[in-house]
């Protein structure tokens, strides 16, 4: 009877190879739980750490609002000496906006003899730059200048209660001696725009993104 | 372009007196008549700007428009470059209901100018109408062409809408005017 020996003994072995496929059915599948399930707790940390850096829930009445700083000190007679005309543009709002600037004089003539500066120190002289040339000069920290449109744009969100950092903070016209003896005033007009810093979802723009 | 004056001498003052300033019948009279040639002064001219909208959104801030007024060719009709450029603001209230502003730009040498409309949000130029230059050069709703060729008062006339619906956003505006008037007149 060796062929009945030679097939117990095959069972035998089929019994073993079960045990052993069982146990490794076992492990596999312990393995693929804890798998999915760090796969899972892994997915969803992400989540929770994408909604912490850049998600945030929309306003449900989002109001965009601003001002113009008003620190201007006009001078009462013609003189080389600078005169104070900070513009920052402040944020009253609810929401987090951009904002962009228009900055003009009233006459290009007196805009080609005035100079501007953003610096702290009002005599420092290596600050001023001639108003013709300021768009295209090296601007404050944060602000930046579209030919384009004439618009100098602040290029992070102001936060609600908080403005932008000055664009301008003296002015400074020096006259000749002939050719002015008429201009007895002239305007710097300030006109800025604000617009949400976040989409209706939610989502933060760059202020490229917001002003298209 | 130069022009003849006449003027006569006055002895008692040891000046030059123009016609403009005295009777000419006196000039004959006097038999003390000179003529001297003297330049022309330059002629300036005036641009009007009127805005008209129609209505405001207090949510949106207070609307204000600025308007560049750029000139493109002197008196004689010659091209100039690096021109003469003003720049003029017409701003309203949140509360106005008087939805017509205006501004008046004296001073500028006769020629041509480009009137423009800077853009602005909330608002779309509607329409625009001249008014003392019969041959404006209207490019758009926001660009005109005009020609100053005596001190007559030429008049921009811009017309804007106000959107509906607008996306959420503000505007602000400041004029700071530096004006050195008083202490001239003091000096006088």
């Amino acid at each position: 009877m060796p062929t009945l020996r030679t097939t117990e003994t095959e069972v035998a072995d089929m019994k073993i190879r079960f045990k052993k496929k069982d146990l490794l059915l076992i492990v596999s599948a312990l393995f693929l739980t804890v798998t999915a399930y760090t796969l899972a707790y892994f997915t969803g940390s992400d989540q929770v750490t994408n909604r912490f850096n850049g998600s945030y829930r929309p306003k449900a009445d989002p109001r965009v609002e601003i001002n113009v700083t008003e620190h201007f000190e006009p001078p009462s007679e013609k003189s080389d000496d600078p005169f104070l005309k900070e513009v920052r543009i402040g944020n009253l709002g609810n929401v987090d906006s951009y904002i962009r600037v228009r900055l003009e004089f009233s006459s290009s003539d007196v805009r080609d003899i005035s100079q501007l500066s953003a610096d702290d120190d009002k005599d420092n002289e290596s600050a001023y730059v001639n108003a013709s040339e300021f768009p295209f000069s090296e601007l404050p920290e944060g602000w930046t200048y579209r030919a384009a449109d004439g618009f100098y744009y602040y290029t992070e969100a102001v936060a609600p209660g908080d403005s932008t950092a000055a664009l301008i903070k003296w002015v400074k016209t020096v006259f000749p001696d002939e050719g002015y003896e008429d201009t007895d005033e002239f305007d710097i007009y300030v006109y800025s725009e604000a617009v949400p810093a976040e989409t209706a979802s939610g989502s933060r723009m760059t202020y490229e993104e917001a002003w298209r | 372009m130069d022009q003849v004056y006449t003027v006569r001498y006055d002895s008692s003052t040891e000046k030059y007196v123009t016609v403009e300033d005295v009777l000419s019948r006196r000039l004959y009279v006097s038999g003390n008549i000179i003529r001297i040639d003297f330049p022309n002064e330059k002629k300036y001219g005036q641009i009007k700007i009127r805005k008209t909208i129609d209505g405001i959104d207090p949510t949106k801030g207070a609307p204000a428009f600025m308007f560049r007024v750029t000139q493109t060719k002197d008196e004689n009709g010659n091209t100039v470059r690096n021109g003469p450029q003003y720049t003029r603001a017409i701003s309203y209230s949140r509360t106005d209901d008087e939805f017509t502003g205006e501004v008046v730009l004296s001073g500028p040498p006769m020629g041509s100018y480009i009137v423009e409309e800077l853009s602005v949000l909330n608002y779309t130029a509607a329409d625009v109408n001249v008014e003392g230059d019969e041959h404006p050069v209207i490019s758009s709703n926001f660009n005109v062409t005009v020609t100053l060729d005596s001190d007559d008062m030429v008049t921009v006339a811009f017309i804007n809408h106000l959107e509906e619906d607008p996306p959420v956003n503000n505007t602000a505006f400041a004029d700071n005017r530096i004006s050195y008037a008083d202490s001239q007149n003091d000096g006088n």
